[in-house]
């Protein structure tokens, strides 16, 4: 591989995205839709979520436990005051990473990682939540299933989620249909990570548009998508259309265990030409034994079968990480993970190691080192700094 | 009266006298209230007491204890309930209205007790469990599920996240004799 291919490979797979913590488990919270405007997480905060941001995630500075959160956690530091039907947000992120092929650095570079702001609208049993963010003219290969404009030498706007439904059952359930984050496995916000690319179901660009209902009672969650093709991806051919969703269920306050299914064809499968299935099915866990530490444990099977000549290959991708909170707001991370993609590639092996810090609610800088080996080719590692903000 | 005598009679006055006899060993209390979208609340606290006099059992609750997990929203719950002017929940069963466990013959049924909560009383159903374990002690499970409005609690609400007004509470206290 040329070292500028591997950076570019590198950026590819080792850049994050804050908004999604499954790992909040820790803390009871089971269930995502309380504090995020996605019925399973990962997307804008609610007023309820900023809270939660500081009183639970964040350093809190001197604040007594009792303290309410500062109205400085809201929207642009409570400067713009919003109705209670509206919630705002925003994410900025930069990075800076330096990646190694067979132990020699090949490439390190400022990051402009997301640009995004966003909007819920809450009306009644009426639900809409939409993003529009910049992405650089580098990150094209990285943002380019979620363009809604398409140069191809500038930069682009990208929309990764906007949809609109209707809640239903007091709330416990959501209709919706747009642009959609798919419901599928851990929503983790290593988006890189090989049980996000192999699934493609990361929180970056992987979003499709289709129709999905979701349910979220006391003990358990689910999710399921019709989707019906990404409309940012083109030609036609190219778009995938099946189905994807989840059931997890909590039996204790501190443990969930779910099950992942997606199925989708494609007329041109990427990677092939011609008409493709893709079928992955997973297992996920979240536990949080003691509350500093939570495990989160997903391993999918991945099949992938060419139509027309029979030809069916299967594969793997595994993840097992370790967030093990140290001081409040700071957290180590660790992180082992494996993949065998179908159709006979190499196997990989992938460890991270690193850490977060949630500096106060609009802030949070994280380090990740990622060591990955693929049988036949040279180690890779990489190093990333993070810088996230959130308006 | 002689001295002996006049002895004897405040003894058995203050014996008497004694309101109620307490009993527990160890216990754990569970709070459970819910809000939207699957949203679970749990409060613990490992204070509750039993104490028994002729003709009933009063189970008391601090409240003041109970820990969700959240200190702010520890605040928010002792603020609810009027802990200041509120400390206890208490809940009294009368004797005649219960069974008894024996050796080796747990009982399960269900009662109807008198709870004591933010300075109102009502008549609530409670499913329980007892058993006789090692060593002379009782295990006692007790549930109720109680409507906040009952007692003139308002069901909390916090930045768009209400609790529903229906909460359950569970008892598991061990006990010396019974």
């Amino acid at each position: 591989m040329k070292p500028a291919g591997a950076a570019l490979l590198a950026m590819a797979l080792f850049s994050t995205a804050a908004g999604a913590y499954p790992s909040m488990i820790r803390h009871g919270y089971t269930q995502c839709g309380a504090c995020h405007t996605d019925p399973s997480g990962g997307t804008l905060l609610t007023p309820y979520g900023r809270a939660q941001s500081e009183l639970l995630l964040s350093t809190r500075w001197g604040a007594g436990k009792e303290d309410e959160p500062s109205a400085k956690d809201d929207f642009l530091f409570g400067l713009v005051p919003t109705p209670d039907f509206l919630t705002l947000g925003g994410w900025f992120r930069y990075g800076y990473i330096w990646n190694t092929v067979g132990g020699t650095l090949v490439d390190r570079r400022l990051l402009q990682m997301r640009g995004d702001v966003a909007a819920a609208l809450r009306l009644g049993p009426l639900r809409a939540a939409a993003q529009l963010g910049y992405a650089s003219a580098s990150s094209a290969p990285f943002t380019e299933l979620a363009w809604v404009t398409r140069s191809t030498n500038d930069a682009n706007l990208v929309s990764r989620e906007h949809w609109i439904g209707l809640a239903f059952a007091d709330d416990t359930g959501l209709v919706r249909g747009g642009r959609i984050y798919l419901p599928f496995g851990l929503r983790n916000l290593e988006h890189t990570s090989f049980v996000r690319t192999a699934t493609r179901t990361d929180i970056n660009q992987d979003q499709q548009d289709g129709i999905a209902v979701a349910i979220a009672k006391e003990s358990w969650r689910m999710e399921v998508m019709a989707i019906l093709g990404n409309y940012s991806l083109r030609p036609d051919a190219f778009r995938e259309r099946g189905l994807s969703g989840y059931l997890e269920v909590s039996p204790f306050s501190r443990l969930a265990l779910g099950v992942s299914a997606l199925v989708t064809r494609a007329d041109a499968g990427l990677g092939s030409e011609g008409p493709t299935l893709r079928q992955a099915y997973g297992v996920t866990a979240r536990a949080s034994p003691w509350t500093p530490l939570v495990l989160l444990a997903e391993v999918d099977a991945l099949i992938t079968t060419a139509l027309g000549n029979g030809g069916a290959s299967a594969g793997h991708a595994d993840w097992l990480q370790a967030d093990l909170e140290v001081l409040r707001g700071v957290h180590i991370l660790s992180a082992v993970e494996g993949m065998k993609p179908p159709g006979g590639g190499p196997s990989s092996l992938g460890f991270w190691g690193g850490a977060a810090w949630f500096v106060f609610p609009h802030l949070d800088v994280r380090a990740d080192w990622i060591r990955r080996s693929t049988t036949g080719s040279p180690a890779t590692g990489t190093f990333l700094l993070q810088l996230n903000g959130y308006l | 009266m002689n001295a002996r005598n006049l002895l004897a009679s405040l003894l058995l006055l203050s014996s008497m006298a004694r309101p109620a006899l307490a009993l527990e060993r160890a216990g754990d209390v569970t709070v459970l209230a819910r809000g939207p979208g699957g949203l679970r609340i749990e409060g613990k606290s490992r204070e509750v007491s039993l104490a028994e006099d002729a003709s009933a059992l009063l189970f008391k609750v601090p409240l003041a204890p109970i820990d969700t997990g959240i200190g702010l929203r520890n605040r928010h719950l002792r603020e609810s309930l009027e802990v200041d002017k509120f400390p206890d929940a208490t809940l009294r069963v009368r004797r005649s209205d219960l069974q008894f466990p024996q050796d080796r013959s747990p009982v399960e049924s269900q009662v109807t007790g008198e709870l004591m909560l933010h300075g109102h009383s009502r008549a609530v159903p409670v499913h329980y469990r007892a058993e006789r374990t090692a060593g002379g002690l009782t295990r006692i499970a007790g549930s109720l599920q109680l409507d906040m409005r009952d007692f003139e609690i308002v069901p909390p609400s916090y930045l768009g996240v209400s609790v529903s007004p229906a909460v359950e509470v569970d008892i598991d206290l061990t006990v010396d004799g019974l």
